[in-house]
């Protein structure tokens, strides 16, 4: 076999493979082996044609099966390993003794990425968000812990309304026959809230609702309509929502340490999320036009066979549209892989068997088995194992960045604007 | 069917592949069935004419009718004649030993 490489552009390689009449030969009789094992010649006891009978008998499928052991034989397992995409075989003919195959490559591009020692990552300065989040938890509990008065009035938004739901089917069968409690406020959009409006003690609403094509009657049957007062922010208030405390300032205590925790669980991540962004756009992929373009036939390929096609064309206004943003896509998940591996890499940043095992047994109470079970699951499925390795990999990458990152503390406004800002960037659309 | 009016077409019917005849073509020995009413030079002519090559000798054998029975149904199965080719030297027939 003799290997030619035709074109080569960044990541993309174009080989052309020849083989001689020994090589032809060799792949013929596997092709009779192989034809040997499923076709039946009369004249012949099965598996005892010979491959010149079969190659008159089958013609055109005998030179399929033939072309199949060539292409095989062609394609390198050590390119394929380094393939970003599979490979394609785009031409293969035999003639005068001769075989050609030429099959396209396109493997994985070249990465570039910039100085990460001194980014500048922003967060929310703590004392302020802190406060706010204390408020906000209070005005949460003052609602759920609200006193209720009855009122004889008719129902107003901000009330709690006690109904009786009957619901019944066509046939008037009576399927549910509950007692519910409402606090109706504007934001709730359903119907009936809005019915609710304006109605007494004893009054009653009704209308149908289609499940399924099934028409379904509502009744609800107003049993009381309740003011609902908020408690005073004070030591018995505090009593009230837990009685472990004594005083609202214990409280207050409690809300704060939850507050602290949820806000460094909450900047972990916004860290991670703008390393992400950073690397995102500060990783370069050298890739070929015609990686590119067999990336978005493929996808166009895969959108159509999956039906999702037309519709997405009629979501993004046109087809150029749809190409441009699963290219874009593309390219940003790319950086993304590329950039974290990169700098894995870069770094020695590596996962261990003991942190995938702590992870499998955090996970378990949220997969719903027992932590031996997890950990025997993410040992023996490799897919579920490479998943996970991947998100830690990843994590542990983006803790790097934020490590050795520059961090500014800033107004939750000023933040909001830096959010907002970055959006337009299209620094790391360079490819 | 007049003996005189046969073409090369009607002399020939079909070559008899079977692993048999497959290991007689490496010998030079090709086996065909032809048309009953034709004789040994008229089978020459034919195999000559159609594959372009030269022929040595013709065996032929008219093979007899076999009882066949399918069920309670008996009978025989067809009359039929074989010629078995044998080429000069140096000749064989492209068309039933191919190369790709």
């Amino acid at each position: 076999m003799e290997k030619k490489v035709l074109e080569q552009d960044k990541n993309y390689i174009l080989v052309e493979y020849e083989f001689g009449k020994d090589d032809i030969r060799e792949a013929e009789n596997a092709a009779a082996v192989r034809l040997n094992k499923i076709v039946e010649v009369p004249g012949f006891r099965k598996g005892r044609v010979p491959k010149d009978v079969l190659k008159i008998r089958l013609g055109e499928a005998f030179k399929d099966y033939l072309m199949e052991n060539l292409e095989k034989k062609a394609v390198e397992e050590k390119l394929i390993e380094r393939s970003l995409l599979a490979p394609v075989v785009v031409k293969s003919s035999v003639e005068d003794g001769k075989a050609t195959v030429r099959v396209e490559y396109h493997l994985e591009p070249e990465v570039r990425i910039d100085d990460y020692s001194q980014v500048e990552l922003k967060k929310v300065e703590k004392e302020g968000l802190i406060e706010k989040y204390i408020d906000q938890r209070l005005q949460d509990l003052r609602e759920e812990h609200a006193l209720r008065e009855e009122k004889e009035g008719e129902a107003e938004y901000g009330d709690l309304v006690k109904v009786k739901m009957t619901v019944s089917t066509e046939e008037g069968k009576v399927i549910r026959d509950e007692e519910y409690e409402y606090i109706l406020v504007e934001e709730d959009d359903r119907p009936f809230v809005k019915d609710l409006i304006g109605k007494k003690k004893g009054e009653v609403v009704e209308f149908d609702r289609e499940y399924k094509d099934h028409q379904f009657h509502y009744r609800l049957e107003l049993l009381g309509v309740y003011k609902r007062i908020l408690r005073e922010l004070d030591d018995e208030f505090a009593k009230v929502v837990n009685n472990e405390f004594e005083t609202l300032e214990q409280l207050k205590e409690k809300l704060k340490e939850e507050g602290e925790d949820s806000y460094d669980s909450t900047m972990k991540q916004v860290l991670r999320d703008q390393a992400l962004d950073w690397l995102v756009g500060h990783t370069q992929v050298e890739l070929s036009e015609k990686t590119l373009s067999r990336m978005e036939k493929d996808m166009m390929k895969r959108l159509k066979e999956e039906g999702k096609y037309e519709k997405l064309v009629e979501d993004f206004g046109d087809e150029e549209k749809l190409k441009e943003a699963t290219k874009e896509r593309f390219l940003s998940n790319l950086r993304e892989n590329y950039g974290i591996r990169k700098v894995a890499e870069l770094e020695g940043v590596k996962v261990t068997e003991e942190e995938l095992e702590k992870e499998a047994e955090d996970l378990a109470s949220l997969w719903g088995i027992s932590p031996r079970k997890a950990r025997a699951l993410v040992k023996n499925d490799s897919r579920i194992r490479e998943d996970l390795e991947w998100a830690l990999l990843k994590n542990k990458v983006l803790d790097k960045i934020v490590e050795k990152a520059k961090v500014v503390e800033v107004t939750e406004e000023e933040f909001k604007k830096s959010l907002g800002g970055e959006g337009d960037s299209d620094e790391g659309n360079k490819e | 069917m007049n003996r005189e009016k046969l073409t090369n077409y009607d002399v020939i019917i079909r070559p008899i592949l079977t692993e048999k005849s497959h290991k007689m073509m490496s010998n030079g020995k090709y086996v065909f069935e032809v048309s009953p009413l034709a004789n040994k030079n008229q089978i020459r002519e034919a195999i000559e004419e159609i594959f372009n090559v030269k022929v040595e000798k013709v065996n032929v054998v008219n093979v007899k009718p076999k009882p066949k029975r399918r069920g309670i149904f008996v009978g025989k199965s067809r009359r039929w004649k074989k010629a078995i080719v044998t080429l000069r030297e140096g000749y064989v027939i492209k068309e039933l030993m191919p190369e790709i």
